[in-house]
């Protein structure tokens, strides 16, 4: 790259949270002029060492050398200050003021007391020219696409004359030839003299645009190599090796047919899905964040729109307008965000479990609170939730815990096909351990499960059958003896292992 | 979704001081303040005085039992008021037209369930946010009142009817009474039943409620429709009470609800809440009158008092909040 | 979208309020001769400009996200303070000490808002009775009337209203579009959270807008008392509802980061023709209230059509 030192350097970087070492002595750098991509598998922690870059959080442990000197950004505003721009996946934009105002709010060039509008609008003009965007700086940010307002970020991030610009998945909602817009203006921010780090896990790009590439796995740090050294293969390795838990998937015996799904698609973005789903499997539905996977299993709880050719449940067909009629045609569902859309914190253990079925527990007006009771701690036993008694608040209970909570309410109505997204996400260890064993059990008993997984580990190791989408399709289906970690990644980034790009 | 942080693992084991305050915080205050009452102000420990403050809580407390629970489902009504004239002149102007305090009852209760009917659909359907459409529906029906009403109040003093507002049975009043019986069937319903469940659970984390299969529309129309019940009980009881009835009735009054629901130790944003505290809640404020008054405070002042209380009340739940999340982000 | 067709988007955005007005004057012409006459038309000016400056202050702070409940009491508050001073320090002084209570009182309110987080309309709901109170123990329960001090009528003469209204509204207009502190409030409103940590001070922002909403509450107060001299413990209750009314009315949406001073100018022209109309039509005075409710309920209604989506409102402000 150049002779010239480092304009960012990390190193020995830490961070922990309770309970989980999210990044463990991590060394990165960045020269000025160089497009750094950081690559690596959700949870992998690159989300971490963003966020100290930006100054969100404290590092626990390392030094960030910024030009050589070691630096510590007690918050945003510091980070950016000293040269660091971050552009976030969620924008932090203001929708209804214009671009110009977006870029440069609380810069804003004035004359006197009064702002300076042909000023700022000149200025924007500028740093949109800069990097050939065509937007008009007058333009409503509301008004414009997704596309359009990561531009105005870059933007902004640009009129900071940053040194160092992160960019945190900046592709995930921009189709083809936005994609490759955007490239090109990574490309000339970096011949510029910017050192961009550029977070993604679009492979493809990645080795367009990247001139080093890092990997990190498992909060550490992994492989670093210029591009012409590395091809998708030896990433995606990289980003998955590890060993798999020593506990293999027990032999599944797939019984008579329970679910069939036909052309499903959900809100435009989803299509072509279909698949049949039998009582005693278990069938994975991987891919990456966005990549529609995830969709799938809400549209089929009722919580997105969707249309299908065909969904039947035993032989009768399903109408599901909604969670109410999901659960009426049993089918249980453990969401993917525990704290968002899983737990009522406020609420004991207990109601958490039956509030899905509390009408089928009435007797006339009141509930029946010994059949409540019995019906919880039935599952507090088969479960294994590690509680003082079932009238406890689930806030008072570890991540893992709450989790079970959350799958006893999905199979307290007699559910018979079970919905899942991100099953054992938060959840530590031992108690991960705990709900692979209780899957197996439920599937033995005949239980069908749909799971929704970005963890390959946790999908080799549940899952007998496979299908795993990018961009809202299904890219393959993977049997048993096809599925490892490099098939998945390779289907999830669109590129066959075979050597054909998808 | 309400603001709760998960409580640190040493409480585990500990009892859960934050939950027992927030049950029987308010009762202890209550009975404090009692206690020093009754030692430094010699009228007060006069059995009539204190049957005064049984009555006079009853108006606003049973209004608060349905407050009570909007609140915890993460709701709220601001047309309470002008919904508490409207009924109460429907109960005067029905008990003197039928003689029948029970027919009044009837319609006052009937009043405030269509009021609720309105807010309800006004949140659900139209999707208006439930303050915006309670501040217009607090303008809406106060001046449908004063159209009804051509501005004069109506009177009946009927023996049958004043009895609910002025009489009491075996020593105590009726009006305390009934509000016992309010709050013992909202705590009931809290408690026992599903939509109780359902309450708690909107207000606990609305999308999770949504997820586990509670039917949030009809839970808030419900709501909506209670809090209008009890606001109709509560106004057949002050009509009874003042002989009389008419638009301008207790201003004020909804301020008056939901300083006494949250000082009961409900939280705002929903998903915690207790009867037991909105029922001390009500005692500590018709005390709080009643000693100004003894102290001979004006009238004035105590209607500043109640604000004082209210913003005090909702600063220390504030306050906490951003305690924590300074704690958070180290 | 070409120019032309953004240009007629703006000017019905903006001036759609106006053609009602037009409309409902026209119909109201038809029914009664006695609109049209310069007196009557001076009443429904004169009324609408009273709305309208407490009107203004509360399109900002709607502007920034927020409600202020309180504005009647402040007005009461005020009128009575100011009024109260003027045999001491003359009118101008009773003009001025008006509106520095208003101002300290919307200060207050900005700062229990800010500093001990309560969401900005139970806080301002709370300030109500609490100001409405103050206001009656300073006036002991009684008028504060103005002998002989005529000019202190000058508020409320002839014109005057409407030149204070014009003024505002071009006052705050100019501030909207043309202050650090203006843009700030509309960037608070438009999304809080990403305008704290662009650097903007949001709490500093949030104490501007409300003593500015205290100091418009103040003035529409002291012409209220104008009118008749007087001032008292019961005057402009209900003035929170009118302001909010008019404000949502006028086109300002309710979820922030925008405000149009001219809607709220024409909204306010709006329910006081209405309301004049009303009037003149022997329809009883009591169903103002009505219709100016009913007026909001619509106005809200089609806005959340059209897809402003209100925030949270228990939420407290970053």
């Amino acid at each position: 790259m150049s002779s010239s030192p480092p304009l960012l350097e990390v190193q020995g970087l830490s961070r922990r949270f309770p309970g989980v070492l999210a990044l463990d002595h991590v060394d990165f750098d960045v020269f000025p002029g160089e497009v750094h991509a950081l690559v690596g598998e959700n949870g992998a922690g690159k989300s971490t060492l963003i966020n100290m870059l930006a100054g969100v959080i404290q590092p626990s442990g390392g030094t960030i050398k910024l030009d050589g000197q070691a630096v510590r950004f007690a918050n945003p505003s510091s980070a950016q200050h000293a040269g660091i721009s971050v552009i976030f996946q969620e924008f932090n934009l203001l929708p209804q003021l214009s671009v110009a105002e977006n870029i440069f709010i609380n810069r804003e060039p004035k004359r006197g007391p009064i702002i300076d509008w042909p000023t700022m609008y000149r200025r924007a003009s500028d740093v949109l020219d800069m990097l050939k965007i065509e937007i008009d700086p007058r333009a409503v940010v509301q008004s414009l696409s997704v596309a359009q307002q990561q531009l105005v970020e870059i933007a902004r991030a640009l009129s900071f004359k940053a040194k160092v610009i992160v960019m945190d998945e900046p592709t995930a909602a921009l189709n083809d030839r936005e994609v490759d817009r955007l490239l090109e203006i990574v490309r000339s921010l970096a011949d510029g003299g910017v050192g961009v780090i550029y977070v993604s896990h679009r492979l493809a790009e990645v080795l367009t645009v990247a001139d080093r590439i890092s990997v990190l796995r498992d909060g550490r740090h992994v492989l670093t190599a210029a591009r012409r050294e590395l091809d998708e293969p030896k990433i995606v390795s990289a980003m998955v090796g590890r060993e798999l838990l020593h506990v293999a998937c027990p032999p599944r015996t797939p019984g008579e047919l329970r679910l069939v799904v036909r052309d499903l698609s959900v809100e435009d973005y989803v299509k072509d899905v279909s698949f049949e789903l039998h009582g005693g499997e278990v069938l994975g539905l991987a891919g990456l964040m966005g990549s529609g996977s995830t969709d799938v299993v809400e549209a089929l709880f009722g919580l997105r729109s969707m249309q299908a050719a065909e969904i039947k449940l035993n032989g009768e067909a399903l109408a599901i307008d909604g969670p109410r009629s999901a659960i009426r045609s049993s089918l249980g569902y453990v969401p993917e965000d525990r704290k968002r859309s899983g737990i009522l914190p406020d609420l004991s253990v207990k109601h958490n479990i039956s509030m899905g079925i509390v009408e089928r527990l009435r007797q006339v007006v009141w509930v029946n609170e010994r059949e409540d009771q019995k019906l919880a701690e039935q599952y507090q036993s088969r479960l294994n939730i590690r509680c003082r008694s079932v009238n406890q608040y689930i806030s008072g209970l570890s991540g893992g815990n709450q989790q079970k909570v959350v799958l006893a309410r999905a199979l307290a109505g007699n559910s018979q096909v079970l919905l899942l997204a991100e099953p054992t996400r938060g959840v530590d260890v031992g108690a991960k351990a705990e709900i692979y064993h209780l899957i197996d059990e439920l599937v033995a008993q005949g239980m069908a499960v749909l799971m929704q997984t970005s963890e390959l580990p946790e999908l080799i190791r549940l899952a007998n059958r496979c299908l795993v989408f990018a961009d809202g399709k299904p890219q393959g289906e993977l049997a048993k003896d096809d599925l490892n970690q490099e098939r998945v990644m390779a289907l999830a980034t669109r590129f066959d292992v075979k050597g054909k790009a998808a | 979704m309400s603001a709760t942080t998960i409580s640190p693992l040493s409480t585990r084991r500990s009892l859960d001081w934050d939950r027992l305050w927030e049950r029987f915080g308010i009762s202890v205050v209550l009975l404090g303040v009692w206690v020093l009452a009754a030692i430094f102000i010699p009228a007060f420990s006069n059995p009539d005085n204190f049957i005064n403050i049984l009555r006079q809580s009853a108006f606003v407390g049973i209004a608060a039992v349905g407050m009570t629970m909007a609140i915890i489902s993460g709701s709220f009504d601001l047309s309470i008021g002008s919904t508490l004239a409207l009924a109460a002149w429907t109960a005067v102007v029905t008990a003197s037209a039928t003689g029948s305090a029970l027919i009044a009852l009837f319609a006052a209760v009937l009043v405030g369930a269509l009021v609720g009917c309105v807010n309800g659909w006004l949140v659900t359907v139209v999707k208006i946010p439930a303050f915006v459409a309670t501040l217009g529906m607090l303008f809406i029906v106060r001046g449908i009142t004063f159209i009804i009403t051509n501005g004069a109040p109506s009177r009946y003093n009927g023996p049958e009817f004043i009895w609910w507002g002025n009489g009491s049975l075996l020593g105590i009043p009726v009006p305390f009474i009934v509000f016992l019986v309010c709050a013992a069937i909202g705590a009931a319903v809290l408690r026992y039943t599903a939509l109780g469940r359902y309450i708690f659970a909107l207000g606990s984390n609305a999308g999770a409620a949504r997820v586990a299969g509670v039917p949030i529309n009809l839970v808030t129309f419900l709501v909506f429709v209670i809090v209008g019940i009890f606001t109709g009980i509560s106004a057949m009881l002050l009509g009874s009470r003042l002989y009389s009835a008419g638009p301008g009735l207790e201003p004020g009054f909804e301020l008056n609800v939901i300083a006494t629901v949250v000082l009961g130790g409900t939280r705002l944003a929903g998903g915690r809440g207790s009867m037991l505290g909105t029922l001390a809640a009500a005692l500590l404020f018709a005390t709080l009158g009643n000693v100004l008054n003894l102290l001979q405070i004006d009238a004035f002042v105590q209607r500043v008092a109640v604000g004082l209380v209210l913003l005090i009340a909702l600063s220390i739940e504030g306050v906490r909040q951003r305690l924590a999340e300074r704690l958070s982000r180290e | 979208m070409s120019t032309l067709r953004r240009l007629w988007q703006t000017i019905w955005e903006s001036y759609r309020v106006g053609l009602f007005v037009i409309a409902v004057a026209i119909v109201l012409t038809l029914l009664t001769p006695r609109f049209m006459q310069a007196e009557n038309l001076m009443n429904v000016l004169t009324n609408a400009s009273v709305t309208a400056i407490v009107g203004l202050g509360m399109t900002l702070a709607i502007a920034s996200g927020n409600f202020d409940l309180s504005v009647g009491s402040i007005a009461a508050f005020a009128g009575s303070i100011s009024m109260s001073l003027v045999p001491s320090i003359g009118i101008a002084g009773g003009v001025a000490a008006g509106l520095l209570t208003g101002a300290i009182v919307g200060l207050i309110n900005g700062l229990i808002i800010t500093e001990l987080r309560v969401p900005a309309f139970i806080a301002t709901l709370g300030m109500l009775t609490i100001v409405r109170g103050l206001t009656l123990i300073y006036t002991s329960g009684h008028d504060i009337y103005l002998y002989g001090q005529t000019g202190y009528k000058i508020l409320s003469a002839g014109a005057m209203p409407l030149v204070l209204a014009l003024v505002l509204a071009a006052l705050l207009g100019f501030v909207v579009k043309y202050t650090r502190f203006g843009r700030h409030v509309l960037a608070v409103g438009s999304n809080s959270a990403a305008a704290t940590r662009s650097g903007v001070r949001t709490s500093r922002v949030l104490w501007g807008v409300f003593a500015i909403v205290g100091t418009t509450a103040a003035l529409s107060g002291m012409i209220i008392s104008a009118q008749v001299l007087t001032a008292n413990g019961r005057l402009a209750t209900g003035l929170e509802l009118s302001a909010i009314a008019v404000a949502v009315i006028g086109g300002t949406p309710l979820s922030g980061g925008k405000a149009t001073m001219i809607g709220t100018l024409l909204g306010a022209l709006l329910v006081s023709t209405i309301n004049n109309g009303l009037n003149l039509l022997n329809v009883q005075i009591f169903f103002q209230e009505l219709t100016t409710g009913v007026l909001l309920l619509i106005a809200v209604a089609f806005s959340i059509r059209r897809g402003y989506h209100p925030r949270a409102l228990l939420r407290r402000q970053a």
